[in-house]
């Protein structure tokens, strides 16, 4: 019972993901991408230090040799 | 797309056809091999550590010269992607504290079968690959 609850959960935040990013590829709304979100957490520094860089390519590699490797 | 103090989100730098086609080039072949290598074996770990390694270093370094200059507002509505964004983080948390056992799987242990077949462990590589060149490419 959990097991599909949980799944269900994953299934719903996937189709939520999915709905938004549609949504926000439609003229006229102001809601932001996903693509938008990466932008703007990529763009941080601290001082000449891309941190924002930095944290999402480095969870970027964290995922790949999560999934592919471990 | 602006962010909330008016400034521009920093959109996908465009990219040209000879680039998509040598970065095509670069990642199907990745991909083929990538694909062919089981969880767990070395050359899955070397692989993953050096090609990501390579594009980490490539994408931290890329443009980061003249990369327009931060803001400090989120851009207005990104508060909408909290929800799916927290129930899939959130599901995982529970998951992975509770064990990711069959009963409380985390995203992995669902995905670990899927990624066992050749073709989607190729597609799944080059989505990975793919999410590199989107975030490289702002």
């Amino acid at each position: 019972m959990t097991r599909m609850l949980t799944i269900a959960a994953f299934l719903c935040a996937l189709v939520g993901l999915g709905v938004l990013e549609w949504r926000a590829r439609r003229p006229d709304t102001d809601l932001p991408t996903f693509g938008d979100l990466c932008g703007h957490v990529l763009s941080y520094r601290v001082g000449r230090l891309p941190v924002g860089r930095i944290a999402l390519l480095g969870f970027w590699w964290w995922v790949g040799w999560h999934f592919f490797a471990r | 797309m602006e962010a909330g103090d008016g400034s521009p989100v920093a959109a996908a730098a465009p990219a040209d056809s000879r680039t998509r086609l040598l970065v095509a080039g670069a990642f199907v072949p990745i991909a083929v091999v990538a694909g062919g290598l089981p969880s767990f074996s070395l050359g899955a770990n070397l692989l993953v550590l050096v090609v990501g390694g390579a594009l980490f270093w490539v994408g931290v370094t890329y443009r980061s010269e003249r990369a327009r200059p931060p803001t400090r507002r989120w851009p207005p509505g990104a508060r909408r992607w909290l929800l799916p964004v927290g129930v899939l983080t959130g599901m995982e948390a529970v998951s992975y504290v509770l064990g990711s056992t069959p009963e409380h799987p985390t995203f992995s242990l669902l995905a670990d079968p899927w990624l066992e077949r050749y073709p989607v462990r190729v597609a799944a590589f080059l989505g990975w690959l793919a999410a590199f060149w989107g975030m490289a490419r702002r």
